[in-house]
C-alpha cells in the first residue's frame, strides 16, 4: 500500500486528534475515510489534523477531508488542518477548496479555536 | 525539434499508483520540467489513471501504456486503455464545493492543469487520452 500512516489520539474534550504521515491516495483514502466514519458513529466530529508530514494528496484523498469537513460543520464540530506542507496546501488550493478549512500552525492553536467556539 | 520519448507500463492496480508517481517525477525532472510542472503533471497522471482504473472496468493483468513526449515547450502524456468507452472530455463538470463533494475532482484537476485534453476511441478498441501541457507556461 502507498505509505499513509495515521497516528490518532482522542481528548477528552471530544475532540480527535490524527496524526497523517506519507501519501494519501485513489489506493488508500477508504482507510482515512473509514477513520472518520468510525468517530462520527461515536459522536465525534471534531477534528484536529496535522497533516504537516503527508507528501502527497490526490483528488480521493482531497475528498476525504471535504466529505468530512461537510459532515462536521453540519454537527457543529469543524475538521480543522494543521501546517499543511507545501505539496499539499497547493492541491487543495487548486481545487478551490483551502478557505473551507480552517488552518492553524500549531496543534495548540486549532485547540484554542473548538475552545473558543470560533470554528 | 528534439523529443524525448518513455514509455511505461501501469497494471490495473491502484497499489501501483505510488510507483507509476515515483517513475513520471523522475523522468520530467530528468527532462528539464521545474519542480512546479513535475509535481502537477504527475498529479493530473495519477487522476487520469485513477479514473481509468476505478471505471475502465479492465481485468487483472490487463495494463495501461503511457507514452511520455517531452520536447523543450510541451510534454504530451498519453494514456491508453482498453477498458470502456470513456471520453473524459464531454464531462465539463465542476465540483461545487458548498456541497462537500467526496468524489469527482479528479477530471476537474486534470483540465485545470493540462492545456489541452484529448480522447479518442481507437479502431482497434482502446481508449487514447493524451494530456498536453505547455512548459513555457511553467
Amino acid at each position: 500500500m502507498a505509505s499513509l500512516k495515521v497516528h490518532r489520539e482522542e481528548s477528552r474534550d471530544g475532540t480527535v486528534h490524527f496524526e497523517l504521515e506519507g501519501m494519501l491516495d485513489a489506493h488508500n483514502f477508504e482507510v482515512l475515510e473509514a477513520l472518520f466514519e468510525k468517530h462520527f458513529e461515536n459522536g465525534f466530529y471534531r477534528f484536529v489534523v496535522d497533516i504537516n508530514s503527508l507528501e502527497y494528496v490526490s483528488s480521493a484523498g482531497a475528498g476525504v477531508f471535504i466529505g468530512a469537513v461537510g459532515m462536521c460543520q453540519e454537527n457543529d464540530g469543524n475538521v480543522v488542518l494543521v501546517q499543511p506542507s507545501h505539496k499539499v496546501k497547493e492541491i487543495f488550493e487548486l481545487l478551490g477548496v483551502l478557505q473551507i478549512f480552517p488552518v492553524v500552525q500549531t496543534r495548540e492553536q486549532a485547540l484554542d479555536l473548538f475552545t473558543k467556539r470560533a470554528v | 525539434m528534439e523529443i524525448t520519448t518513455r514509455k511505461l507500463l501501469m497494471p490495473v492496480d491502484v497499489s501501483q499508483l505510488a510507483e507509476m508517481r515515483n517513475q513520471v517525477d523522475q523522468i520530467c525532472i530528468q527532462n528539464g520540467l521545474s519542480t512546479v510542472a513535475t509535481r502537477r503533471m504527475v498529479l493530473a497522471i495519477d487522476e487520469a489513471l485513477s479514473n481509468i482504473i476505478e471505471h475502465g472496468h479492465m481485468d487483472e493483468g490487463e495494463t495501461i501504456e503511457l507514452t511520455l513526449d517531452i520536447s523543450l515547450d510541451e510534454i504530451t502524456v498519453m494514456l491508453r486503455d482498453s477498458g470502456i468507452a470513456f471520453d473524459p472530455c464531454s464531462s465539463q463538470r465542476q465540483p461545487q464545493q458548498e456541497s462537500y463533494p467526496r468524489r469527482g475532482f479528479g477530471l476537474y484537476l486534470i483540465r485545470l492543469i493540462v492545456d489541452e485534453l484529448q480522447y479518442k476511441r481507437s479502431d482497434d478498441g482502446f481508449n487514447v487520452l493524451s494530456l498536453i501541457k505547455r512548459l513555457d507556461q511553467q
